[in-house]
């Protein structure tokens, strides 16, 4: 049964279906006003102990059995049947349910872009500086459906000097609706060099300089909340030393809460 | 009718579930644990063990960790660790209190940035009646190591186990390959720095 072609159903209040499960993820302390309610329509659904295939299934509700959906975590959803009893069910199985109306269930679609209550995201990226390695670690934060808003600082590793950079990007991603999504990237930020101790013959030589950098890449999204990005970066560097173009590429991983 | 197939057509056309009475397991050994981690994505902790420094001796490690789990099979984590380097191969060689290290150059430092997968989730029976749930994992990832007065870029890669005591409470044991370039002998050698280690962490 295809998620993505479920009818919507009416809820038991008049928020969107949407907004009732992306409030009961925010806000997965309070209790809910109104909570989901489903019919079972397979002949039974499994529930597990905890949010993953490892934890053992400790209940079964039976066709024909409402459940209470209280919150989710990733793509598990945490249920109860009307004798309370709670358990977590994959949203695979879920939505093979049926809400009060007759209607199939209609629930948050696997999409990432859909999940805009999940506005952070942190992550670290490995990658290339011309020849030098990099590793740096980023906080960012979504503004719009297509654009977020980046910082990051790291490292950067070379045979004679030693580097660290910091700086913010700005990322815009017009796709929302596939794993594989393309974005371009724009940023500004420092880079601080330094000769390394081992070669120093006296002066600390130290340089400073500014960069700019358009991009382009590719996210993978992987489940709801991870995401491995693939970058290429056209930098423009100056500084102390004279202005330089370099070409720097990147692996990153991140996830959003 | 008296048959227990989920659905009947009469003549008429309509159709009539019959409900399917599914036998429940006998589950009271398995209330008691219910896991709850169901909105505790941050686990925190140290860790201890055996830094194998290549070239140099084995030597005790000692760190911190952060984890960020992102799915059920991903997570995020981040190492800081740090041994003291004892003699070096050729330091032992060549006896006699030689030395070729400055002490403040045997600090053996890192960091890393890693992705985990867990690739075996499941439940671990220690008796008849406790069980834990547990996952083994592999991560990789990069980062940095000072050491010999230099730093380095270092691959890191390896798998662990985790066993989840309590809701909050993890105990892992990690086995790690930290590999870098070294520049330490006259010829670039790629070194590998075998790590083995036990640590607790709090999830929340």
């Amino acid at each position: 049964m295809l998620l993505a072609t479920l009818l919507q159903a009416q809820p038991a209040t008049d928020d969107s279906w949407l907004e009732r499960f992306l409030s009961s993820y925010a806000s997965s302390d309070k209790p809910q006003h109104e909570l989901v309610r489903l019919s079972v329509i397979d002949s039974f659904i499994e529930l597990h102990s905890g949010p993953g295939r490892g934890y053992p299934i400790i209940h079964t509700i039976e066709q024909g059995d409402e459940v209470n959906v209280y919150k989710r975590r990733g793509n598990w959803y945490l249920v109860s049947d009307r004798r309370l009893r709670q358990g977590w069910v994959t949203q695979e199985k879920l939505a093979r349910t049926i809400a009060p109306t007759g209607l199939p269930a209609a629930l948050p679609d696997v999409r990432h872009g859909d999940y805009l209550a999940q506005k952070f995201r942190v992550g670290f990226s490995l990658g290339k500086q011309d020849d030098d390695e990099t590793a740096q670690v980023m906080v960012g934060f979504r503004l719009l459906s297509f654009a977020s808003l980046e910082i990051e600082g790291g490292q950067i590793f070379a045979d004679d000097i030693e580097g660290y950079s910091y700086g913010g990007n700005l990322l815009i991603e017009p796709i929302q609706s596939l794993s594989f999504t393309p974005f371009i990237s724009h940023g500004y930020g420092k880079q601080v060099f330094q000769q390394k101790e081992t070669l120093n013959v006296g002066r600390n030589n130290h340089y400073d300089s500014d960069y700019r950098f358009t991009g382009a890449g590719i996210n993978f999204y992987i489940g709801l909340n991870f995401v491995m990005r693939g970058e290429y970066r056209k930098m423009h560097i100056s500084g102390d030393n004279g202005s330089t173009s370099n070409s720097a590429w990147r692996i990153g991983f991140s996830s959003f809460f | 009718m008296g048959f227990s197939a989920p659905a009947l057509s009469a003549d008429d056309g309509s159709v009539d579930i019959k409900p399917i009475v599914v036998v429940e397991p006998d589950n009271k050994q398995r209330e008691a644990y219910e896991a709850q981690i169901d909105t505790e994505f941050f686990e925190i902790g140290g860790y201890a063990g055996i830094l194998s420094i290549e070239d140099f001796t084995s030597s005790a490690v000692y760190g911190l960790k952060a984890s960020f789990h992102a799915t059920e099979d991903f997570f995020l984590q981040t190492n800081l660790g740090q041994a003291e380097a004892g003699l070096s191969y050729a330091e032992q060689q060549a006896g006699d209190g030689v030395r070729f290290l400055s002490d403040d150059d045997r600090k053996y430092t890192y960091y890393n940035l890693l992705v985990g997968y867990n690739i075996f989730p499941g439940e671990t029976f220690v008796t008849q009646s406790l069980a834990f749930n547990s996952a083994f994992y592999l991560v990789a990832g990069a980062g940095n190591t000072e050491f010999a007065g230099d730093k380095h870029f270092t691959l890191t890669y390896g798998s662990g186990y985790r066993i989840i005591l309590q809701d909050w409470l993890t105990i892992n044991v990690d086995f790690r390959d930290h590999t870098f370039e070294s520049e330490i002998t006259p010829k670039k050698k790629r070194n590998h720095n075998l790590e083995f280690t036990t640590g607790v962490t709090a999830f929340f």
